[in-house]
């Protein structure tokens, strides 16, 4: 198989494809583009970003473009699957613990201490923004700031690997851990991914044997900082407005597609122990996960068993 | 003047060396305290006999509260996988 490697939103783009070299390279470019393209229009950090002139826009209508308008929608409607454990409107939550610039920036520069923000305080929920599919609009409610971080690298990475797939027989993405695999590789019964020892990143916890489809893991020792010398890291849970505490380090869920896999491994997450299982039923959606807690003990539902091989 | 003045200082002397005598005596004679130790001692034991025993540490543990319903996943054999890329997740 071919492989092309690249660096995009704030992550390592790994593109791989099976096929004939010269057309996979025309689809190793045309995903690329797609990529670098997605993520000027999504990323917090650019004040030029669709992204940014959406949140300046809260409480006007916004004439979105179709892929803001897909991830929008797509993201109110994990926020309902969810019961709001995946919200795109703590940003301003995530602003006050000090994740205020790229990750990148963060680890040079360090985090602004706490007393620079003022209290996150109120914000409407995001169930208030309004959607009018037919015109493109997107009406944030006033004084609402989003981001859309984690579902938009999912649904990049999907929308990628289906470009690349017009070029291959079997492909797959992988942003940054969250990726989107088609086909099999030839002779093969299914893809194997590895899954990192959260602890020790360059080092393998086990190797998951998955079928075609989403793959995605929220860690809280990737993202993580310290902000006058309080641990932080980027998952929120928006009902305390603070980094979730559960006693796990790493959520990866499998799921068909590449958002619903990065959206349920966060709101899974912020769950913890108690609540994943009946977060993850109650959707209605296909999942499987597996949580890896602080002594390396990997976890999940019996029928997650068949995933997990010693590597 | 000067009789009544001596009447009372011996009056005093007198009066405070009887009741330091008086509450000497008091003390002497009444029952010993019972020190915290012993104190604890006594209740514990008898809390102890009172109350169910606890789960085991492990049972806090997820998933093995019921409500979780979580196993823990212990990996098989490996699997081959030369050839393939190398395809990782653990966030990013």
């Amino acid at each position: 198989m071919e492989t092309y490697t690249f660096r995009a939103m704030n992550t390592d783009i790994l593109l791989t494809a099976q096929g004939s070299p010269s057309r996979i390279r025309e689809g190793f470019e045309l995903a690329r583009h797609f990529i670098q393209a997605s993520e000027k229009r999504f990323t917090r950090f650019s004040d030029g970003s669709e992204l940014s002139e959406l949140n300046r826009s809260s409480g006007t209508p916004f004439q979105a473009s179709m892929d803001m308008f897909t991830v929008v929608s797509m993201a109110q409607r994990y926020f309902h699957l969810t019961r709001g454990l995946f919200d795109p409107s703590i940003l301003p939550e995530l602003q006050r613990v000090g994740y205020d610039r790229s990750m990148e920036q963060l680890r040079q520069q360090g985090a602004a201490p706490l007393f620079e923000f003022l209290a996150a305080g109120e914000h409407p929920s995001f169930s208030e923004v309004e959607l009018d599919e037919r015109r493109s609009l997107i009406l944030l409610p006033s004084g609402m700031s989003i981001d859309l971080g984690g579902i938009a690298k999912g649904w990049i990475a999907e929308q990628a690997a289906r470009m690349l797939s017009d070029f291959s027989s079997a492909c797959a993405v992988n942003a940054g851990g969250d990726m989107f695999l088609i086909g099999l590789p030839d002779g093969e019964g299914k893809w194997s991914v590895e899954l990192e020892n959260p602890l020790q990143p360059d080092r393998t916890l086990t190797t998951l044997r998955v079928n075609p489809g989403g793959v995605a893991t929220s860690s809280v020792t990737k993202r993580a900082w310290k902000q006058g010398g309080i641990p932080r890291h980027h998952l929120i849970d928006p009902r305390t407005g603070e980094p979730a505490m559960t006693g796990w380090l790493s959520m990866t869920v499998l799921a068909a597609h590449a958002c619903e896999a990065e959206v349920f491994a966060k709101a899974l997450f912020i769950g913890g122990p108690m609540e994943c299982e009946d977060i993850a039923r109650s959707s209605g959606i296909q999942l499987s996960y597996l949580a890896v807690d602080r002594d390396l003990n990997i976890w999940g539902t019996q029928k997650n068993l068949e995933y997990a091989y010693v590597h | 003047m000067k009789i009544a003045k001596k009447f009372t200082h011996y009056w005093f002397v007198i009066v405070s060396i009887l009741s330091f005598l008086a509450g000497w005596g008091m003390l002497a004679h009444s029952l010993k305290p019972v020190t915290a130790s012993q104190t604890t001692a006594i209740n514990t034991a008898a809390n102890t006999a009172a109350l169910p025993a606890l789960p085991p540490i492990q049972a806090f543990g997820p998933g093995t509260g019921t409500s979780s319903g979580l196993n823990l996943i212990t990996p098989s054999t490996s699997q081959s996988n030369i050839g393939l890329p190398r395809l990782r997740t653990g966030g990013s």
